[in-house]
């Protein structure tokens, strides 16, 4: 029986240990898609007219160029939040070209016959 | 075996105590949301920001921190100090209240989109203070060493007014007996008052 409870509660601790882990950094992400993370140590922030300063002023964000914030266990600095993944991966499959049997070939076939390319099938003449 | 069961648990205790949060204040209202429920706050051309549902105007806004502030979720506290009063709201309740102040009187309102209890605790003193609450879902009221007088109908003429007409549990403490004084002429009764509500003496000492 106590072991049991034992156990149960070195379950509940590790559950609780990850929860309360901090979150190092608080990122802002701008209107312009420009992201910004400040460490959330003794963190700060104060509105002063049309800025919101961060601890005293050590950095300042303008009130209207800001979209969101949020805790992130990341410095995203710097990262380019506009970025289209999806369009990414369009790109890349319309360069990879497969043979039937599923064979990757290093670029656009030249003989002919039937090969695979962005999920369709296409016959070379 | 049973000693180290005892230390897990206290350990327990320990950890459930702080976690980080960020809190944003509002004149003598704290709203304190745990970072890791925050998610994405939203900021809107420069005039608002919202946190789990819960919409500030930035000119309300007189200061923000990340730190180590214990929350329990669903709890507010009013702690009375002379002719203040200073209120905290979990932020998981925080879009469903409407609070506001006045030197050492409160005034809460409950949305009628609540529908998790809270229990609000209420300590310190004043003698020129009071507690407004107006709701339509059940809550608890504790009473923690709360020595309170109301001399102004600020939000009301009682020092503790509750208009809601759910069960309202009131838990008074064990530690120093809570008082709570009001003008003869100001006995407030709710509007529709639950079985178990106790009737508020006109004067107590």
């Amino acid at each position: 029986m106590m072991k049991r409870l034992l156990l149960i509660l070195m379950t509940v601790a590790g559950v609780l240990t990850a929860q309360a882990d901090d979150y190092p950094y608080l990122t802002f992400e701008t209107s312009d898609g420009t992201v910004q993370s400040v460490s959330t140590t003794s963190l700060k922030l104060e509105i002063s007219g049309d800025k919101l300063l961060v601890n005293d002023g050590a950095q300042s964000f303008t009130l209207t160029d800001l979209k969101k914030m949020y805790f992130s266990t990341n410095d995203a600095t710097g990262i380019d939040e506009n970025v289209n993944v999806n369009a990414q991966h369009s790109t890349l499959d319309a360069q990879l070209w497969f043979t039937i049997d599923g064979r990757m070939l290093s670029g656009k076939p030249t003989k002919k016959g039937i090969y695979i390319n962005n999920g369709r099938k296409v016959i070379i003449k | 075996m049973k000693k180290i069961a005892t230390l897990m648990a206290a350990v327990l205790v320990t950890m459930t105590a702080a976690a980080q949060t960020l809190s944003i204040q509002t004149g003598q209202v704290t709203w304190l949301f745990p970072a890791n429920q925050a998610g994405e706050m939203t900021w809107t051309d420069g005039e608002t920001l919202t946190v789990m549902n819960k919409t500030f105007s930035v000119s309300d806004i007189t200061a923000m921190t990340v730190d180590q502030t214990q929350v329990t979720d669903g709890t507010v506290g009013v702690s009375y100090d002379g002719t203040t009063a200073n209120v905290t709201v979990a932020g998981n309740v925080a879009q469903y209240l409407t609070v506001e102040t006045s030197g050492a009187h409160v005034s809460i309102v409950q949305s009628e989109d609540l529908a998790e209890e809270i229990t609000y605790t209420l300590a310190g003193t004043s003698t020129d203070g009071g507690f407004y609450m107006e709701g339509s879902y059940k809550a608890t009221i504790e009473l923690n060493g709360l020595t309170l007088t109301n001399q102004s109908a600020t939000y009301s003429g009682a020092a503790i007014h509750i208009q809601d007409g759910k069960r309202i549990k009131v838990k008074p403490s064990q530690a120093p007996p809570t008082r709570w004084l009001m003008p003869p002429r100001a006995l407030k009764r709710a509007a529709s008052t639950s079985r178990d509500m106790p009737s508020l003496p006109r004067r107590v000492r």
